[in-house]
């Protein structure tokens, strides 16, 4: 009896093993996907994966670079050719979803058993947001921490293991560190390359509980006092204080990584992509990480978020959707999205990977909390160029924080008036 | 007669079939986006939803009212005048020096001129960026080396010097062009008139303002207007070393027409822009055409 109950016990194991592996044929589709030059060579892999499972369903990728991605997906989608996938920077995910371009993916998501808020992170799964409803599904994140030298700190009279905790601290360790002379700065302070300047920017206004735009988005919201400081301080750390490299304003973020690795800087402002460069430059370097700092106890510490969503476009044939849905679910699950992201899932499950619980990138997993992605409006590019002007005129000496604070209100409200 | 008449005429017509793929390959590249453009600056265009309503003049209204737009056209003046004045006369003076007897290795010395010319832009742009840093650029290395300078100069990143910054570079990179065609002219000039100006007692300086620069003034009013054309029409060198930057005082009119286009996706205003950048040139380049170039053919 014994022997027939672990026979019967054993094949149900075998059942369900077997089951949890089947292949599903039930599902066919020839899907297109649109990705980043970056992930060439890998998506064929992950789909030889998801065949096993879904043999019927086939994906064509097709493979763009970073450089003037946006401008093919926007005359694609003018032109109706879109791909069935689309694999888009978190700015772009709620213009495309207000101009009717992208499916709502909640019906899919519950038809899967998939519940988005539970598996995604809150702030990844807002970068899709429109109206309550669900227009993208996240996959990769990332938010701006302060990266920083342990030796430099030691040979500054710093403790190594105490980061920066307010803006505060790193103007004043920034000066202990810049008194070291032999060209080593306190502070990378990124003063050209739009988005890498307005990454800052936008992370010091945040931290200083400042909006970029109003709720409904029909004006600008960001020339308050707090937004001013916040401005001015991030320029003073330049003009005042003296922390930052004089190249400052032709420093993109590139630049400032590589004078981090090279040790002429002791802190900058970036994410954890930057690691794989930096150790590559400098294998013996000692970084220290920590969560952006605040202000004061007012506002929290928050950053700017940035990230990839994958996106469903009406292109894809009612018949398809389901298998467009269950392919990129799958790319996005906690596995999957460590491979695929390159750099952070945004899949909570992922939280648990070994490479994300130990080690450099546990810094980054733990600052996803404070991130705060840019809002989701279609002039967004053009407002992050108007910002970038202004704030650089702030750094040339050309204008006050104030001044270029409301010259940029004007042109905002302008823009956003048309 | 009527028999040679028909033979003519299909001669002529066969003559017009010659040419027509490459008229159409023009009207193709050319005119279709030019019309496309005159006619997408009286539109407002929504490019999300592809609605296009009929704007008048207002995006032309815009733009001029845009402090922005009127910087970029006095940028663009002094980008093409600063531009094209150095780069002949620099160019000029080489291919005159270049072209006396008494210089030894001219094949070597036109190779290594040449470099500029040869490279691309955008390698060149990038190779200068660097030269010209504030903290690692050779330049202000040496000229603090030489005590010309006590502090580095942000040569690209300063409101004074960026657009100078920019101008040196297309002077050094356009300048080759004009040696090679002031060279090539140069040679042109036939050997007996300059012996007979020489048999006539006129000394070097003479014989090249006599009988020199009047043979290859043509050549160089073309290389002039070539040069202007190119020069106002320029993207690659701004758009890499400082984007129109610090704060728009680089940004030209190519550059404020692609910013208007790709970040702002303002069609209607982009192509008003465009427009004026087409007039502007075309003017330019009628005039100079008028009364420069034509005068030389009326010698």
């Amino acid at each position: 009896m014994k022997k027939l109950v672990s026979l019967l016990l054993a094949a149900m194991m075998l059942l369900t093993i077997g089951t949890s592996l089947a292949e599903d044929t039930s599902i066919s589709a020839d899907l297109t996907m649109w990705t980043g030059t970056w992930n060439d060579g890998k998506m064929e892999e992950l789909l030889a994966e998801f065949q096993k499972t879904y043999p019927n369903i086939n994906v064509t990728f097709e493979y763009n670079p970073w450089d003037g991605m946006e401008d093919k997906y926007l005359a694609s989608m003018m032109s109706g050719t879109m791909p069935d996938i689309i694999d888009m920077a978190i700015a772009w995910c709620i213009p495309y979803a207000k101009m009717g371009y992208l499916i709502n993916v909640d019906e899919l998501a519950e038809k899967h058993g998939i519940d988005l808020e539970e598996t995604y992170y809150e702030g990844s799964l807002e970068t899709g947001l429109v109206d309550g409803k669900h227009y993208a599904i996240p996959y990769r994140t990332e938010v701006m921490t302060i990266i920083y030298n342990k030796e430099i700190f030691e040979k500054a009279g710093l403790d190594p293991e105490k980061a920066p905790e307010t803006w505060a601290d790193v103007v004043e360790y920034g000066k202990a560190i810049t008194a070291l002379g032999d060209g080593i700065y306190g502070f990378g302070l990124c003063g050209y390359g739009s988005g890498n300047c307005t990454a800052q920017v936008y992370t010091l206004m945040f931290s200083n509980g400042v909006e970029l735009l109003n709720e409904d988005q029909t004006a600008a919201a960001f020339n308050t006092p707090e937004g001013v400081e916040a401005l001015q301080f991030w320029a003073d750390m330049y003009l005042k204080e003296g922390i930052v490299p004089s190249s400052c304003l032709e420093n993109d973020n590139t630049t400032n990584r590589n004078l981090f690795a090279e040790g002429k800087l002791g802190m900058y402002m970036s994410a954890s992509y930057d690691l794989e460069a930096i150790y590559e430059a400098n294998p013996d370097i000692q970084l220290g990480f920590s969560t952006v700092p605040v202000f004061s106890d007012k506002y929290p510490a928050k950053a700017q978020a940035g990230g990839w969503d994958l996106g469903i476009t009406t292109a894809c044939e009612e018949a398809e959707r389901d298998a467009a849905f269950l392919f990129s679910a799958w790319l996005t699950n906690a596995e999957n999205a460590v491979v695929f992201s390159d750099t952070l899932s945004a899949n909570r499950g992922s939280a648990t990977d070994p490479s994300y619980t130990s080690g450099d990138l546990k810094p980054f997993v733990d600052a996803l909390e404070y991130g705060k992605p840019v809002p989701g409006n279609i002039n967004m590019n053009a407002i992050t160029d108007i910002i970038y002007n202004e704030s650089q005129a702030v750094l040339a000496g050309m204008k006050d924080a104030a001044t270029a604070l409301a010259d940029a209100e004007a042109q905002v409200n302008d823009l956003l008036a048309q | 007669m009527q028999k040679n008449l028909i033979q003519i005429k299909r001669l002529k017509l066969g003559n017009y079939l010659y040419i027509l793929p490459a008229l159409l390959v023009v009207t193709l590249v050319m005119l279709v986006p030019l019309i496309y453009t005159l006619v997408s600056s009286l539109f407002k265009v929504n490019i999300y939803n592809n609605q296009w309503d009929f704007a008048g003049l207002k995006n032309f209204q815009s733009i001029f009212s845009d402090s922005i737009f009127v910087l970029s056209i006095r940028n663009t003046i002094t980008w093409t005048i600063g531009s094209v004045v150095f780069q002949f006369l620099i160019g000029f003076l080489i291919a005159n020096v270049l072209n006396m007897d008494c210089i030894r290795g001219k094949s070597g010395l036109r190779i290594a001129l040449m470099v500029p010319w040869v490279l691309p832009g955008v390698v060149s742009a990038l190779v200068w960026q660097w030269m010209y840093h504030s903290d690692f650029g050779i330049i202000n290395q040496v000229l603090k080396d030489i005590g010309v300078i006590s502090q580095s100069v942000g040569w690209l990143s300063s409101a004074d010097t960026a657009m100078m910054a920019a101008i040196i570079i297309n002077v050094w990179k356009m300048s080759p062009f004009v040696i090679l065609m002031t060279e090539a002219a140069l040679k042109n000039v036939s050997d007996d008139q300059k012996e007979a100006a020489v048999i006539d007692g006129a000394n070097s300086l003479q014989v090249f303002w006599h009988v020199k620069l009047p043979a290859i003034a043509p050549t160089c009013n073309t290389i002039i207007l070539l040069l202007t054309i190119w020069t106002m029409n320029a993207f690659t060198f701004i758009y890499v070393l400082t984007e129109g930057g610090p704060a728009h005082m680089t940004e030209i009119l190519s550059l404020y027409i692609y910013r208007t286009y790709f970040k702002s996706y303002n069609l209607g205003k982009a192509s008003a822009a465009s427009t004026v950048l087409f007039a502007f040139t075309a003017i330019v380049a009628l005039l100079y055409n008028k009364f420069v170039i034509g005068r030389d053919q009326e010698r």
